[in-house]
């Protein structure tokens, strides 16, 4: 059961990883993890590494398969939809720019390849002319404030991380998905474009509706970003709430143990 | 890939090692058209070199020469066969393996490695026995069927290393199927490394038809470099000191498979992101 | 007056290889007395972990030491002999920890094994490894490690641990002066509040004199440095007090480097913050003037064409044309 707003929900979901064929050894990657995203809102998942939030964001995005629980979205079995068309609903911005491009082809593919799961997945078989996608990716290219000659028929290794990163963004505006899942989308970037992207991300929630699920060890750009967060260590959320809830006010001792761990740059700390 | 196959076209060893190899498949592809028939019987026995006849006469008073000539196209020929079957195989078999795998790649990677222990010459030799009459494919087919497995394991552990990357799983974000993610996806990117595998299996596949050739069991119809050198082993030309017979295809075959190996490690220190020297 | 432990005049470093010239550290000039904690802030790529290469007075492969003065405590280190520069600066002077410096050991050895071959090398002092252990007992004590760490192998140790392992062994024979590049930058975040603690404990115990700290984490480096030196593009755009610098920035680039970080305060999401965009230049073709003008706010016309002189005011040094 689902409410009219919430878009996407989560039920203990679970994931475990065993090894060996013998003596079998059990890692757990995520363990009950159950929360609920609305819609045009910005959830972040915040954890140190090996937290399980990137388990999580793979298991929504269909990419590796839960040992139990379930995913609903809009109130439907996320399993119940053909894999194409969930993920014309559920698009995702990863991590390393330089791993996320192949570097065979030049980054125009990646805009191509939009088009190609929007033709896969149009009610009336859809085809786009080649004029038309080029438009297409000038004018996203444009609002998102990139210039399309500097970037368009360039290799991976010309582009720097950031610009990678909003090209990604250019993408997702073009599939228009329903859910974006961020995982640690600004982690390789450096401090100037990282606000950019923030930026870029909250521009999706405002102007498109867009909800996002924000993955992030950085508790400053969850803060900046997020209007709710969840706090997750070892596989498990720990609390969960809105964010200057969350931040200012914790409850969990890991969560205020946490706070205080980070520095903050108008304060110093009592050493 | 743009720029580094610039470096590679540039590097001074590699250009000699493609000389070398395109000269002797050269030889061997246009030489036969040219010498037609390496067994006539043009002169006395054992006639050494002289201006009629470059590399002199063998035992039965044909010209060296002629044989050597169709010896490196037939050699060749069977080399290349084998190798591109064993690659063709390997792509296949290795790319589902690795990338698809599941109950069926574990299965595929657990006949490759039980392939890899077999010992290949002596059941080659078995297998040839079996055969009375041996044509050019047939050789090759048998020594692809013992070879496959290398090459398989090889590109397997690519395929399944380049599959954790991210561009994959943004493909799959765009709704590509699976064998389309493989073959425009992971494949461009071993590019390099099939090639290298190739050059391997055919280095490996000449040498192992020149030996089972020269124990007499290679093919029947044509004549080989491998041949030659059991003709010139069967009848102790080598004790006579008849060296203008047994030192050529010999040498032809240690400077082909030599450069070959050459070139590949060339192409790997050029192509390799980790090997590069700055 | 306090000693002038180091200083560098319009030093000069750069890279060359097949991919051209970078010229990653282009006239940097650099003051560091006793007492000194000075935190060299700036992105990737503006030059501060090459600076402290340069420090070291061994480059590395591709780095090459292109002009300029700098001193160690009165000596040109690289108008020395090589044996000199070994014992004496590099041995006594100067500690350099590297960026991931807790990937850096021999993950077959156990860390008492490793002092062991370091006390031989850097003291002169022949002992078994448990003498080893022994001998930086106290120190490590003093540091808040239990002397039993040394009796593990790296792997058994968390990255937290090892990053302070190896800066503690580091400090053991009192350097006058510690750089280190990044050394929170690879941790988990409790991790990184035990390495600042032990910084400070470092500083406020005189086991070392002075330290140069480069990192992009101008939240962690203002816990713990009493200067600020802000790199951008190879150069320093403004130097001053921890304070004066946090507080009240002057030079645009300090401004746009402060916003951007997203500390953990109430401001930062009541104020719509704006990013500069752009990249910073590449460096092998440094732009004319001001390196920060294509991305500056105020821009001005002598700012495109002209370097800007570096000037003092009220104790705060800075290299920006709407100052002078």
């Amino acid at each position: 059961m689902a409410s009219k707003d919430e878009i996407l929900k989560v039920e203990n979901l679970t994931k475990y990883y065993t090894s060996g064929y013998i003596f079998t050894k059990k890692v757990m990657g995520a363990e009950n993890v159950s929360f609920s995203l609305n819609k045009g809102e910005v959830l972040s998942l915040v954890g140190e590494s090996g937290s399980g939030k990137s388990t999580v964001a793979n298991m929504i995005l269909r990419l590796i398969k839960p040992t139990s629980g379930k995913i609903y979205l809009g109130g439907e079995d996320a399993l119940s939809f053909d894999r194409t068309h969930y993920w014309r609903k559920t698009q995702a911005v990863f991590q390393d720019p330089y791993s996320t491009f192949n570097y065979f082809y030049t980054v125009d593919k990646v805009l191509m390849d939009a088009f190609y799961l929007l033709e896969k997945t149009s009610s009336g078989s859809k085809k786009y002319s080649k004029t038309e996608k080029e438009t297409i990716v000038r004018s996203t290219l444009e609002t998102i404030g990139m210039d399309p000659d500097e970037v368009l028929g360039r290799y991976p290794h010309q582009l720097s991380g950031g610009q990678m990163q909003r090209l990604l963004i250019a993408r997702t505006l073009i599939i228009e998905p329903e859910i974006l899942v961020a995982d640690e989308p600004t982690s390789m970037t450096d401090a100037s474009t990282r606000l950019a992207i923030l930026n870029e991300l909250l521009r999706l929630k405002e102007e498109k509706g867009m909800s996002i699920l924000f993955i992030t060890h950085d508790v400053g750009q969850a803060y900046y970003i997020s209007d709710r967060t969840a706090v997750m260590q070892k596989g498990k959320i720990l609390e969960m709430g809105p964010t200057e809830k969350v931040f200012f006010q914790p409850e969990h001792q890991y969560t205020k143990d946490l706070i205080k761990s980070v520095p903050k740059l108008h304060e110093k700390w009592e050493i | 890939m743009p720029g580094r196959a610039e470096l590679l076209v540039r590097n001074r060893s590699f250009q000699i090692c493609l000389f070398i190899i395109a000269l002797i498949t050269m030889i061997g592809v246009i030489g036969p058209f040219v010498i037609l028939n390496p067994n006539e019987y043009v002169g006395l026995k054992y006639e050494p070199p002289s201006l009629n006849h470059i590399l002199g006469t063998d035992v039965y008073g044909r010209d060296v020469f002629s044989g050597l000539i169709h010896g490196i196209r037939n050699s060749l020929y069977i080399g290349l066969t084998a190798g591109l079957l064993a690659v063709t195989i390997a792509i296949l078999l290795g790319g589902w393996s690795g990338f698809v795998g599941g109950i069926p790649g574990e299965i595929i990677n657990t006949v490759a490695n039980i392939f890899v222990v077999l010992p290949t010459v002596p059941l080659l030799l078995v297998l040839s026995v079996a055969f009375r009459q041996r044509s050019q494919f047939l050789v090759a087919g048998l020594i692809a069927l013992l070879g496959w497995a290398g090459a398989t394991r090889s590109i397997r552990s690519q395929v399944l290393s380049l599959k954790e990357r991210d561009y994959v799983n943004l493909a799959r974000l765009s709704g590509k199927s699976r064998l389309l993610i493989l073959f425009t996806e992971i494949f461009p990117n071993m590019l390099s490394y099939i090639f290298i595998s190739f050059c391997a299996a055919l280095g490996g596949a000449i040498l192992a038809e020149a030996g089972i050739s020269l124990l007499g069991l290679g093919p029947t119809t044509v004549i080989t470099l491998g041949m030659i050198l059991h003709y010139a082993v069967a009848t102790q030309s080598y004790a006579i000191g008849v060296w203008w017979w047994f030192i050529p295809p010999g040498l032809v075959l240690v400077i082909y498979t030599g450069t070959l190996a050459v070139m590949t490690s060339t192409i790997d220190s050029v192509l390799n992101p980790k090997m590069r020297r700055i | 007056m306090s000693k002038v432990v180091l200083q560098t005049q319009d030093l000069k470093g750069y890279y060359r290889g097949t991919f051209g010239i970078i010229h990653a550290v282009d006239g940097v000039s650099l003051t560091v007395y006793n007492d000194d904690i000075l935190g060299l802030a700036g992105e990737s790529g503006c030059g501060k972990s090459t600076f402290l290469k340069l420090i070291t007075g061994t480059p590395g492969p591709l780095l090459h030491y292109e002009g300029g003065k700098i001193e160690v405590e009165g000596r040109d280190i690289y108008n020395i002999p090589t044996e000199e520069l070994r014992k004496e600066i590099k041995c006594n002077l100067l500690s350099y920890i590297p960026q991931s410096a807790l990937n850096a050991l021999n993950p077959t050895v156990r860390l008492k094994e490793f002092v062991r071959d370091m006390l031989r090398e850097r003291a002169g002092r022949k002992c078994s490894a448990d003498e080893a252990r022994e001998i930086l007992a106290d120190h490590f004590k003093m540091l808040n490690l239990d002397k039993h760490v040394l009796d593990l192998y790296p792997h058994e140790l968390s990255g937290g641990m090892r990053q302070r392992a190896v800066i503690a062994i580091s400090t053991y024979s009192n350097p006058s002066l510690l750089l280190t590049d990044e050394p929170t930058s690879s941790l988990d975040v409790s991790s990184q509040k035990q390495m600042v603690e032990m910084l400070i404990h470092l500083s406020r115990t005189r086991t070392i004199k002075s330290m140069i700290i480069s990192s992009h984490d101008v939240s962690m480096l203002r816990q713990i440095c009493n200067r600020f030196a802000i790199m951008y593009a190879g150069k320093i755009v403004e130097e001053g007090g921890t304070e004066d610098v946090v507080n009240s920035p002057l030079h645009p680039y300090t401004k746009l480097l402060l916003t951007s970080l997203l500390p953990l305060e109430k401001w930062i999401k009541h104020e719509k913050l704006k990013s500069a965009g752009g990249i910073p230049p590449d460096l092998r073709n440094p732009p004319p003037g001001c390196r920060f003008h294509l991305r500056c706010s105020q821009c001005t016309d002598i700012c495109m064409s002209e370097m800007p002189p570096t000037v003092e005011k009220n104790g705060r040094i800075i290299s920006c044309w709407l100052y002078s």
